[in-house]
């Protein structure tokens, strides 16, 4: 009978844990916004940009923000490492997609990697946040150029939106995450992947 | 540059006890990268319960090397090096494509322990100095390296022949265990 109200408790009262992914190709500023995000919501200080090396691993992020608990898992872009980044698919609640804004030359190669991300049956459902990064750089593109120029075609059932952050500097990035909570609160997504938690938890 | 990371990490412990455990299969090149790190003298001892351990100290900081694999029997005396551990760096001949299956297992093993939940892990992809080695994506594939969500880890490349890597992939560490996650 205990257990019984306790798990209606914990139901009721115990704050989801949110894995987002941040994926994007080498380069777009990944674990500059995780180390931002940490800065900005803990009391952790976070690297300084000029720390950074490019990934080739995992790097985790654990937040809190608009009273949610989120874990980022933030995976290496380059080529060779990106087989890996399926794997964390199935557990992930949102994806963030980090696009260098100021680098037009590498628009195309971030389309094609987004498109592949976005057709894997893993991910459906899956909010999706794409930044628009390094807006403190001159000649970095707004989000409408952006937007326009990915065309991206499958998004319809998606919940998504564009942003444009720096993840340098900080902007952008508060109002990102709070819209990327609020949608994961509400998403069907959600819904399926605690349903398949709860059921492996008392199997 | 070996006294450059000695610094850096002494830096970061403060007056912490600190430990990293260096581990992998036998003949992975756990001894030869000691060597190459040039940390201080390294002590080999072979105490009374019956397996070897290396142990190089500066300062707070041990990094404590033993082979994983082999005789069962002694590996319950192995948790007596699991507490303070802050990382572990693992180690892979990525040319003996025979033995990643155990190298794996061996791997996935320790990272169950629960005194070692909360270290990071470094991979080293060593011996790329040798025809037929594996690269980084591919042994990140065959550890299975995927498979852990819960903790920070990165794969680097190495050869502890030349040198090559160990740095780099130290520096990682470094940063990692300074911003906390």
């Amino acid at each position: 009978m205990f257990s019984l109200f306790y798990g209606l408790w914990k139901y009721l009262f115990s704050k989801t844990e949110f894995h987002v992914l941040i994926l994007g190709i080498d380069k777009a500023g990944k674990t500059t916004l995780l180390e931002k995000l940490k800065s900005l919501y803990s009391n952790l200080e976070g690297l300084p940009p000029d720390r950074i090396v490019p990934t080739v691993g995992l790097n985790i992020g654990r937040i809190e923000a608009s009273d949610a608990k989120l874990v980022f898992w933030d995976l290496g872009g380059q080529i060779g490492l990106r087989t890996i980044w399926e794997k964390y698919y199935e557990e992930a609640h949102a994806i963030v997609y980090v696009i260098d804004a100021a680098c037009p030359s590498s628009f195309e190669h971030s389309k094609s990697a987004l498109e592949k991300v976005l057709r894997h049956e893993d991910l459906r459902g899956a909010p999706l946040l794409i930044l628009a990064n390094k807006q403190d750089l001159p000649g970095s593109v707004s989000v409408e150029e952006l937007a326009r120029y990915l065309d991206l075609k499958e998004l319809d059932e998606r919940l998504y939106m564009f942003e444009a952050v720096s993840a340098y500097d900080g902007m952008g990035i508060k109002l990102a995450i709070e819209w990327l909570v609020e949608v994961m609160e509400r998403s069907k997504r959600t819904e399926l992947l605690r349903i398949r938690t709860g059921a492996a938890g008392h199997a | 540059m070996g006294i450059l990371f000695t610094r850096m990490l002494s830096s970061l412990f403060g007056n912490r006890e600190a430990r990293i455990l260096v581990l992998g299969l036998d003949n992975a090149g756990k001894t030869t990268i000691l060597y190459r790190l040039q940390m201080g003298e390294v002590v080999s001892t072979i105490p009374t319960i019956g397996f070897n351990v290396e142990t190089v100290q500066y300062n707070n900081i041990k990094l404590q090397v033993w082979d994983l694999g082999g005789q069962t029997s002694i590996r319950p005396y192995w948790r007596c090096y699991f507490p303070n551990t802050q990382a572990i760096i693992y180690v892979v001949d990525s040319s003996d494509t025979d033995r990643l299956v155990t190298a794996k297992d061996e791997f996935h093993a320790i990272l169950e322990e629960e005194e070692l939940k909360g270290a990071v892990v470094l991979v080293y992809a060593n011996k790329q100095d040798l025809p037929g080695a594996l690269d980084d994506a591919a042994i990140t594939e065959a550890l299975e390296l995927h498979k852990i969500k819960n903790r920070q880890w990165a794969i680097f490349k190495t050869s502890a022949l030349k040198g090559e890597g160990l740095f780099e992939g130290l520096d990682w560490l470094s940063n990692t265990l300074k911003s906390g996650s």
